[in-house]
């Protein structure tokens, strides 16, 4: 059993140095809002609708009651999500490793060694090309140890996935 | 590879001339018997015509139907194995080729059903381990058992297998050994007795109970009731007055049933067990009774082992062992039967899975007590526990104020009864986290019922994730997972104390993280000397 540590020796992961894109906030913003518009008008017209059609008092508070269980953390996340999110994320390549952070409640730090990296992927979808943004992908031989960098900027992440793979490819090692 | 007939090829080869066989038997089992008992039964009736023909004509066009399918399937299909690649041609209607490179094989696995073995013949899968049906694996069925063994050592084997073949006695023999292949462990008679209890088989077996219980209850009440009029009513009668003594000894017999099922499974999966470290580094598990099958995982593809204790035979005393490798397919294939692929050993006395354990990969076997993690997780599981037990009693409250005809007290009593039960629960699962590290392993140990220590080979861990929610950051706890090239990719440590985490993963894997850790004082964190890097 170990010797209990003194505080200041305990260590932590230090952020990784580059930000993201300004541009990713509004990314993340479009994102809540199409989910809070596919979730929130449900409870909402079935609310509308017993309230104008039926006398159930009943049913119609409880509908209320869900629109607002629904609405009110589809809201707030709407709201605060994209600007934390943009405070946490963050990407880093040395030499040797690639290292991530992404999240904002719940977040993960990933690392993975340039020896280890596969494959190097970048991928667009519609709301990230009408922003000019994309995401870079590099899986390593573990399925679960893929680390994805959202919110880059188009052209720069095209860049660093051209010099990560270049790099893998050069480097020693058995990737499996 | 040149693109030639296969017709005219000479390499290519056929799958065994007794193709037909097994699956004549199985027809024969299926369809004729019945069939053969039907049509006297109608004569018996009178119904000869038409019911007695229509029931012989439509077997008699299932089989024919079947059998020809078969023929058609063995005249059009051809395999070989070259340098470079094993190859299937096969398919009537549509033609497929699929062609595997040797270097993507990891898994070689024979099976032998029922209906082969009276032939001499056996199935084959071919893998690479990446999920099946997008052209990944070939399968050969049937094959005569000897050139099953042949495939499993040529593809296995990067080089040729400088091997003299079998003497011929042994040809027919189950599961021939190569002449050196060094047994680590054989069934023993009495280790059956945990299957009883092993969750796996447990789980099929009451679930076959259940669905038993569902059509019987239905089918016997009417046919005793119809053969002895009155006793319905007097067996009724009966429960109604003792009715306690009648659901106890119901739920006796439910669980005795229950657990013969399940032994009976356990019985079928792993009779004539066997595991052998074979010449050409390969890990061979034979097992099987009505489905004999002959599992290899190379060791060079072995990233680890997972030394599962799990309830209720780890109150038993017992405990296995699986593998963590790559290459032994996603989660859809890996389950056969009642026994997931990456099982290397059954139910096993613990001391002599730890021996096992110890013979698989030196060193791996339960040594020193791991290090406990943080009183903070404790306290997270006893909040869960006491969240359950309130939302029990909030549904219990809600019950007994006034949607049902329960007394408070009586709605209350589950929450009453399951809080200790919860924090009994809740303190099991705190003392199963744990970790460790040794001069070549990380082990890192989790679960209540589930509990199983993966213990992982220090040069297999691929990268770290660190996990945290905000409970966890308030608390100083994350969770800690090592990714490895196996089918999981990643095995965690959860609520591991932050700073003893990353402690771990910096001395477990040097110089990945270093350079992205600090001290909390804001130093920086040079690799330090940790009384846990102990030689294993």
């Amino acid at each position: 059993m170990s010797a209990p540590q003194a505080r200041a020796e305990e260590l932590r992961l230090r952020p990784p140095r580059h930000r993201v894109e300004r541009r990713a906030i509004t990314y993340w913003r479009l994102r809540a809002a199409l989910a809070t518009l596919c979730t929130v008008p449900v409870p909402l017209i079935a609310a509308v609708a017993v309230q104008w059609f039926t006398e159930l008092g009943w049913l119609i508070a409880l509908l209320w009651a869900l629109t607002a269980a629904v609405a009110v953390p589809a809201l707030a996340v709407l709201a605060i999500m994209p600007v934390w999110r943009y405070r946490v994320h963050r990407w880093e390549t040395t030499d040797q490793a690639v290292y991530t952070l992404a999240g904002w409640l719940w977040q993960e730090w990933r690392v993975a060694p340039m020896s280890r990296i596969q494959t190097v992927d970048t991928q667009r979808g519609p709301l990230q090309r009408l922003l000019g943004l994309s995401t870079v992908t590099v899986t390593t031989a573990s399925a679960a140890g893929e680390l994805r960098i959202d919110g880059l900027d188009a052209e720069h992440a095209a860049r660093l996935a051209a010099e990560l793979t270049e790099v893998t490819q050069a480097a020693p090692g058995d990737a499996t | 590879m040149s693109e030639t007939a296969p017709e005219t090829n000479e390499e290519w080869l056929r799958l065994s001339p007794l193709t037909l066989l097994p699956t004549i038997l199985v027809m024969g089992a299926v369809f004729a018997l019945p069939a053969l008992v039907a049509v006297p039964v109608t004569a018996l009736f009178g119904v000869l015509w038409p019911v007695g023909v229509l029931i012989l004509l439509g077997a008699v066009l299932l089989c024919g139907l079947v059998v020809g399918v078969e023929v058609l399937r063995y005249r059009h299909t051809w395999y070989r194995v070259t340098e470079e690649r094993a190859e299937m041609r096969s398919g009537v209607l549509a033609r497929t080729h699929l062609s595997l490179s040797r270097e993507r094989i990891r898994t070689v696995d024979l099976q032998r059903p029922l209906w082969h073995r009276p032939f001499g013949l056996c199935y084959v899968t071919v893998g690479t381990g990446q999920s099946a049906g997008s052209g990944e694996e070939l399968k050969l069925d049937p094959v005569a058992v000897e050139e099953g063994e042949r495939l499993r050592r040529e593809l296995l084997h990067r080089a040729p297998v400088r091997q003299p073949d079998p003497e011929g006695g042994t040809q027919q023999e189950e599961d021939t050994d190569g002449p050196s292949a060094d047994e680590l462990v054989a069934m023993r008679r009495r280790w059956f007795a945990y299957g009883a209890a092993s969750l796996a088989s447990a789980g099929v077996g009451f679930g076959v109970l259940a669905a038993a219980a569902g059509v019987l209850s239905d089918v016997v009440p009417t046919l005793l009731g119809q053969a002895f009029p009155g006793a319905a009513d007097a067996v009724i009668d009966f429960a109604a007055q003792y009715l306690l003594l009648a659901v106890l000894s119901s739920l006796f017999g439910a669980i005795v049933l229950g657990g013969l099922f399940a032994l009976a499974l356990y019985i079928e999966a792993w009779w004539g067990y066997r595991l052998t470290r074979e010449p050409d580094g390969t890990l061979r598990v034979r097992r099987g009774l009505l489905n004999v099958s002959s599992i290899s995982i190379e060791e060079r593809r072995l990233r680890g082992i997972r030394f599962m204790e799990y309830l209720p035979v780890r109150w038993l005393g017992a405990a296995s062992v699986a593998a963590v490798a790559s290459g032994l397919g996603n989660t859809k294939q890996q389950t056969q039967g009642v026994v997931p692929k990456p099982y290397l050993t059954p139910e096993l006395p613990r001391a002599e899975a730890a021996r096992v354990a110890g013979e698989i990969m030196p060193g791996a076997e339960p040594g020193p007590p791991l290090t406990p993690h943080p009183r903070a997780a404790l306290s997270r599981r006893r909040f869960r526990a006491c969240a359950l037990v309130a939302v029990l009693a909030a549904g219990g409250a809600g019950l007994g104020g006034g949607l049902a005809p329960v007394p408070l007290w009586a709605a209350l009593a589950p929450a009453a009864v399951v809080l200790p039960l919860a924090l009994l629960y809740a303190q099991g699962a705190y003392r199963g986290l744990g970790h460790r590290l040794d001069a070549r392993f990380v082990r890192l140990r989790r679960g209540m019922v589930l509990r199983s220590t993966a213990v992982l080979k220090r040069e297999a861990v691929i990268g770290w994730r660190v996990h945290r929610s905000p409970m966890q950051r308030w608390r100083g706890l994350s969770t800690l997972g090592a990714t490895v090239a196996a089918h999981k990719g990643v095995h965690w440590a959860p609520d591991i104390g932050t700073g003893q985490g990353l402690a771990l993963a910096q001395q477990a894997v040097p110089d990945l993280l270093t350079p992205f850790l600090e001290r909390v004082d804001g130093g920086s964190a040079a690799p330090r000397q940790d009384q846990d890097a102990r030689p294993g």
